[in-house]
């Protein structure tokens, strides 16, 4: 029975986490292993079995093709999307087109939809928060960046749903952070969100003031991140060990694999001292008789050395989002430092100096959002919560004018609610009908931006063009739903639309998605019943099939004994059979018969030794 | 419709090929790993792996084509793509010198093939070590797990006091090395076996040799090849069936003859000789290595050269049997019994591919029937035996990918339950275990207390099979215990 308990879940490029408020204070729910964060990853293994977060991981280079990481980048994007490209560019695993233009990913000849595997993330975490908590979990509050459009979010509640949870709120990443950054104080200010995490970059503006956040401007990079440092440290080793010994250690995976984790490793650990040591015994072999080991020092400086540029190029962003926004650095009280990548000292050092002012260090970069979201989750879910999000636009949305041109109406970054209109004439002579594209973006050309839906207004008046006068406004409700109406002014006549956002799967999809996703947990969950009962029948099997030599030999003189050497085998046959034809029911009666038999074994043997 | 991620540019299309065509092979689709593999010669003729997987697959087109479309298993794979360098055993050529294959003397102190260019294998292989050995491998500075050929009998040995040798920077070796280990016999088994694939008629050893009073050589050099003493040892008179000598610095070393010389199966053509430290445990750790000369066939046992201090990229031994002995556990002297059992049915006039058939299908008998009464280590090697048979022989390939699920469920019995998470028991950063295969030390490394047996096998990143031999030999070596 699920419980009214909602979880917040911070669902990231690289890392997700999820945290929860008891008795008013919020707190992250740590994994099986004991860590707060879990890997954004799904993999599909051999044996067809799905790996997810820490064990995707695990594997994510000696499986690289089948194993999804940054997802976040693909969801709720279309086909021919510039992030899609780049991903195609940059991802070993298969990015496929699907119908309507959509996005899917293929693994070992399974084709799944990018919601699909952001729901097997977020099904983990529920799990996590169940085995923690004890009690089943079914609603939840998902974060996403702030630029994140309809679709995007539309996709994320999609993935919720197939993972069997309610996602009664998509907020703001940024948004959360500052609730958890602000929760208990009484603050009123404007702080900036650096957030530098393990896929992207995203540096948001957040107004504070009476219970109210509002973001004002947000940007970002979402092809920039802790990977991007990972990688500078491995191409050194790689450099390093191939100056030395003449080997590629890229040619080979689970090597690769290694300098993967170990970089990650020692990145992290330079947060905190001056130099790490990096060694990988039996790296690699020669092939001409020899394993090599690979030993490096890597010292700080080195570090900031190999990534200084990444560091900058954050920066060059924060200058880009603060002069974009008009907003000078000195207006900026405090800046909050969220994501892992934010404890690396450079990063402070050049924030610090970018900014005036010494980032906040009251908030854990990792936990942060998570915390945020649950304590959005706890403010919907219990009334005395008096929390009141404000969020942005993240695009601009107009509509397609002649010449091709996209005419804004709501400008990027509008706080919303928002409603604007704007008056259009007719372009050519006894026109009777106007066609309205409404369209999101930032482009001038109507072309380069996101269609979200179109209608035709009829019945205008016949005139010379520019007589007619056309209304068209467009309102953008708390919730994000746009609606758009198209207005004769003369006559009144009016048509209007409203734009729902869609994740790109049809219902019927995601119906079947939560029932495919239903029967393989069934599945799994009975596999592992199978294995458990599978390893108790053999441990008595082992120890009947042992004692049978002899328990015949004591035992069938008799009319009794015989009889019960054959129901004896009869038992083990039967145990057997339930094991070949992975029969649980069976197996289960069959080892109950079987430790019977085994008793009585025992006690046969007991009596003759004794 | 499905369109391809990147348009493709040559090397990458190679690899893709090559890839791709592995994938088919793997799964069974012969034709079309053919096929893929012929399109990667015809845009890189000169390649050499498109080169040798589509001659492979040419010559032994029959045997391959697949009767059924179940996926083949990792050590079918051609060329030693994966696991094909494991076999059971650690062997080491000796080169005979010609004189003394033609006329073979008393002097010999056994008999060897007198075939012209013929060598003798010596196995080097020794016992799992004690479990209950909690110190064993609980030191980080401990380099007792460097041993890869060398482990302690689980009999229970006096210490004798032994003057500590030389300093670590001298570059000579101590019995440091063994701190931590429990005092107990060092066994070294040496098994005297032709490699031909169809022997000559075996010759009756000179059983008499002890008569004749040679002496062994005991050499110890540490991994950086700096060289000690070595140790002349004089084997004792007849039916002692031990040998014993003094290793200047380090202390007396004793060799055991086992079976006895009178014991031995002259069909077998196989000696085992343990040897039994009477060397007290020392503090200071010293990466080296143990290998065995004997002077008196006039023969040298190539050095076992093990990895030397940590601290820096080092070269170690690679060979392919060596990984293999590495893989495997140790389970030399019962390796030994199983393969002259298998041997017992042979028949006159066996092809190569008969003598593979009938011994792994008898070896794999022999492990289903060891599982059943728990005897894991005899489990162990038949499996060890069974996999590392005729390496290049489609038949037995075959064979061993149909008992696939056999032998991985004889492994998971080996292990216990699946669920159970393992444990790392060496810094393999600090004690470098003695050589180690990269695949198993990547194995190694993805263990990390969290992920269980069953999950340890799925990241792998090799084949089940493959994954739970290097796992198994790991245990076997005491580089990882299971735990909660």
């Amino acid at each position: 029975m699920a419980t009214d308990k909602v979880i917040g879940i911070d669902l990231g490029t690289t890392n997700s986490c999820v945290a929860i408020v008891e008795n008013g204070t919020p707190a992250v729910i740590p994994n099986r292993g004991g860590y707060k964060t879990t890997p954004s990853m799904v993999a599909i293994a051999e044996n067809g079995k799905r790996l997810v977060g820490h064990i995707a991981k695990r594997q994510a280079i000696t499986n690289a093709e089948n194993t999804v990481y940054a997802a976040k980048r693909l969801i709720g994007r279309k086909w021919g999307s510039a992030a899609v490209r780049q991903s195609l560019e940059t991802v070993p695993y298969r990015i496929v087109e699907g119908p309507h233009d959509d996005v899917r990913v293929m693994l070992r000849d399974q084709v799944f939809s990018v919601p699909e595997i952001a729901a097997y993330i977020l099904q983990e975490m529920k799990l996590i928060t169940e085995e923690y908590l004890g009690e089943e979990i079914s609603k939840a509050v998902v974060t996403v960046p702030a630029y994140f459009n309809d679709a995007q979010r539309q996709a994320t509640k999609d993935a919720g749903r197939v993972s069997g949870l309610d996602v009664i709120r998509i907020i703001n990443e940024p948004t959360a952070a500052a609730l958890a950054y602000g929760f208990g104080k009484s603050l009123e200010r404007r702080v900036a969100v650096y957030d530098l995490g393990g896929g992207t970059f995203d540096i948001s503006i957040l107004e504070i003031g009476n219970g109210v956040f509002e973001v004002i401007s947000t940007a970002g990079d979402t092809f920039l991140g802790g990977e991007d440092f990972d990688r500078r440290i491995i191409d050194w080793l790689v450099a390093g060990f191939q100056r030395e010994h003449k080997i590629d250690l890229r040619k080979d995976k689970m090597a690769l694999q290694r300098l993967k984790d170990v970089a990650e490793k020692a990145k992290c650990e330079l947060s905190s001292v001056r130099e790490t040591e990096i060694n990988l015994p039996f790296i690699i072999s020669t092939g001409r008789n020899e394993a090599l080991h690979l030993q490096a020092t890597l010292t700080r400086d080195k570090l900031e050395e190999l990534t200084a540029d990444l560091v900058e190029r954050t920066i060059d962003i924060c200058a880009r989002t603060l002069e974009d926004a008009e907003i000078a650095k000195g207006d900026l009280e405090d800046v909050i430092l969220v994501g892992g990548m934010t404890r690396m000292p450079l990063c402070q050092q050049r924030v610090a100096e970018f900014f005036g002012v010494e980032p906040s260090k009251g908030v854990h970069p990792d936990e942060v959002v998570a915390l945020g979201a649950a304590i959005q989750a706890a403010a919907l879910t219990d009334d005395k919560h008096d929390i009141l999000l404000l969020d942005v636009t993240p695009h601009s949305l107009g509509i397609m004018i002649v010449g091709g041109y996209f005419h804004k109406l709501i400008e990027q970054n509008t706080t919303v609610p928002t409603s604007k209109s704007h008056v259009f004439t007719t372009v050519k002579d006894n026109q009777t009908s106007v066609k309205i594209l409404v369209l999101q973006g930032e482009s001038d050309r109507a072309e380069e931006n996101e269609l979200l839906g179109e209608f035709v207004l009829t019945g205008l008046r016949r005139a010379p063009r520019g007589e007619v006068e056309i209304e068209v406004t467009f309102h953008i409700s708390a919730d994000g739903i746009v609606s758009v109406t198209a207005r004769d002014i003369e006559t009144g006549l009016e048509q209007s639309i409203t734009v729902t956002a869609t994740s790109g799967l049809t219902e019927d999809e995601l119906k079947k998605m939560v029932d495919a996703n239903k029967d393989y947990m069934v599945e799994v969950r009975s596999g592992q019943e199978f294995d458990k009962a599978r390893h108790a029948a053999e441990r008595v099997l082992d120890e009947v099939d042992g004692l049978f030599p002899r328990v015949s030999e004591i035992i069938s003189g008799s009319d009794f004994g015989q009889d019960a050497i054959k129901k004896a085998r009869s038992v083990v046959e039967r145990v057997r059979a339930a094991i070949a034809a992975k029969d649980l029911a069976g197996l289960t009666d069959g080892t109950e018969a079987l430790s019977r038999t085994l008793n009585m074994f025992r006690g046969v043997v007991s009596k003759t030794s004794g | 419709m499905v369109a391809d991620r990147t348009p493709p540019r040559a090397p990458t299309e190679l690899d893709r090929l090559l890839g791709d065509g592995l994938d088919r092979y793997r799964y069974g689709d012969i034709d079309g790993a053919l096929e893929t593999w012929e399109r990667a010669v015809a845009i890189a003729p000169l390649d050499r792996r498109a080169n040798d997987y589509v001659e492979y697959v040419r010559a032994h087109y029959e045997l391959l084509a697949p009767t059924t479309s179940a996926p083949m298993a990792e050590h079918l794979l051609p060329f030693g793509l994966a696991g094909a360098d494991d076999s059971a055993d650690y062997h080491v050529e000796i080169e005979l010198p010609p004189e003394r294959l033609a006329e073979p003397s008393v002097e010999d102190g056994w008999w060897l093939s007198a075939e012209e260019g013929a060598s003798a294998t010596i196995e080097l292989d020794a016992e799992l070590p004690p479990r209950a050995a909690g110190a064993l491998f609980g030191d980080d500075d401990d380099a007792t797990t460097d041993y890869a050929s060398m482990t302690m009998g689980s009999r229970a040995s006096q210490r004798l006091p032994l003057p500590r040798a030389a300093s670590e920077d001298s570059g000579e070796a101590t019995f440091d090395n063994f701190r931590g280990r429990p005092p107990g016999p060092l066994e070294l088994d040496i098994d005297l076996s032709e490699p031909a694939p169809s022997p000559p008629p075996p010759r009756r050893p000179n059983l008499d040799y002890y008569d004749t009073e040679p002496s062994a050589e005991l050499t110890i050099e540490r991994g950086d090849s700096s060289r000690v003493p070595t140790m002349d040892m004089e084997l004792a008179p007849s039916g002692s069936g031990a040998a014993r000598g003094e290793l200047p610095g380090i202390g007396d070393l004793t060799l055991d003859l086992d079976p006895p010389a009178a014991e031995i199966d002259p069909l077998a053509a196989e000696l085992e000789l343990g040897i039994e430290s009477s060397v007290p445990a020392r503090e200071q750790p010293v990466a080296a290595s143990i290998s065995s000369r004997f002077d008196t066939g006039g023969f040298e046992v190539e050095e076992l050269r093990l990895p030397p201090p940590p601290g820096r990229t080092q070269p170690v031994d690679d060979d392919d049997d060596a990984q293999a002995a590495r893989a495997a556990p140790m389970t030399g002297g019962i390796s030994a019994q199983l393969s002259a059992e298998a041997d017992r049915g042979r028949r006159a006039g066996e092809s190569t591919d008969d003598v593979a058939r009938r011994r792994i299908t008898w070896l794999i008998d022999r492990a289903r029937a060891a599982v059943t009464t728990g005897d894991h280590d005899v489990m162990v090697a038949a499996i060890d035996l069974a996999l590392s048979e005729s390496p290049d022989s489609a038949v037995a390939q075959k064979l061993v990918h149909r008992h696939r699920d056999v032998l991985l469920d004889c492994y998971y019995r080996y292990l216990g339950s699946l669920e159970r998470r393992p444990m790392v028991t060496a810094d393999l950063t600090r004690n470098t275990g003695g050589g180690l295969d990269p695949r198993a030390a990547f194995l190694l490394s993805r263990i990390d207390g969290m992920l269980t047996y069953d999950e340890l096998l799925d990241v792998a990143g090799m084949g089940r099979l493959e994954a739970c031999r290097h796992l198994v030999a790991l245990v076997g070596r005491g580089l990882v215990r299971s735990g909660s």
